[in-house]
């Protein structure tokens, strides 16, 4: 083969590399940008980051509870951000929250739950009480006397 | 059972907490700015009152600039609202000043001065509050006889200055 194919071939050959490295390179997902601001970690492993989606708000802003909650977060401070002052008002009651739960050990869970508990029987308790007739008359005449 | 499920979910609570960044739980502190710059009275009853905003100590360090500059901006916004003659937030600010507030500096004078506003501004002298009392009698133990009397004026000059006396 003459020194010209050659040189025409390598040349050809390199040409084809370029444009499918190319073509490769520009199927790649971009690199995902680093946002400082992000407000979720991405922790697979525990819980999913708040989804993309647009989450829908309710009116009442202080009913978004734990996951909802999460969700909603993005929106929430931009709310916030935009001057909505029951936004604001949520998140730093919430996040204040989430800070406290984020320290409790197991054993802490364990007692605030045991307390809820209880206060949730003397609630049913007293309710008993203020409606079944018959035992609120009992009450009166015996136990409070 | 209903104590198992309290469990369960405080476990849960504790999880999803979890995949909040400790920079948006700092972002607390840049809210609570932004709420007193925007004037909500609820946020400064809050952190002049206890519990507020607790904070480890790497928390504390992390954040040291931004606390002190909510606490200038708190006190600036009790002194705001004592020359309304907000009565509540005398009150809250006066155990906050004390020693309770996790915010406000400690200021056993300032706490004299607001209970004391507190009380001469009740609308019916009979409604005195005897945890008041408490405060200026415990305060008043940490400073000289001249300071509490000095503090007790200035609590009596807010209330001639900024509330209308029955």
């Amino acid at each position: 083969m003459r020194r010209s194919t050659w040189v025409l071939t390598v040349l050809l050959l390199a040409i084809v590399i370029v444009v499918m490295l190319r073509s490769w390179l520009s199927r790649q997902p971009p690199e995902p940008a680093v946002d400082s601001t992000s407000i979720v970690e991405s922790a697979p492993h525990r819980l999913p980051s708040p989804s993309a989606k647009t989450v829908a708000l309710p009116d009442e802003l202080h009913t978004l509870e734990d996951r909802a909650f999460i969700d909603a977060l993005p929106a929430l401070e931009r709310l916030a951000n935009g001057g909505r002052q029951d936004a604001l008002r949520v998140l730093f009651d919430k996040l204040g929250s989430c800070t406290e739960y984020r320290r409790q050990s197991d054993e802490e869970i364990r007692e605030r739950a045991q307390e809820r508990y209880a206060h949730q029987i003397e609630m049913n308790s007293a309710a008993d009480v203020r409606y079944s007739p018959i035992k609120s008359a009992l009450w009166s005449c015996c136990v409070t006397s | 059972m209903l104590r198992d499920q309290l469990i369960r979910s405080g476990v849960e609570r504790r999880e999803l907490c979890a995949a909040v960044t400790p920079r948006m739980l700092d972002k607390r502190l840049e809210l609570a700015r932004l709420a007193l710059a925007r004037g909500d009275r609820s946020i400064v009853l809050m952190l002049a009152g206890p519990g507020s905003f607790r904070q480890t100590p790497p928390e504390r360090m992390r954040n040291v600039h931004q606390l002190l500059a909510l606490r200038r901006d708190l006190t600036e916004a009790v002194q705001r609202r004592v020359a309304g003659c907000d009565r509540r937030v005398m009150h809250r600010a006066a155990f906050g000043s004390y020693r309770q507030s996790p915010i406000l500096e400690l200021d056993p004078a300032a706490a004299i001065a607001y209970a004391t506003a507190y009380d001469a501004s009740a609308p019916d002298p009979a409604d005195g509050d005897s945890t008041m009392a408490q405060v200026i009698a415990d305060a008043a133990a940490q400073l000289p006889p001249a300071a509490v009397e000095q503090a007790r004026q200035r609590g009596l000059q807010f209330v001639a200055d900024h509330c209308t006396l029955r």
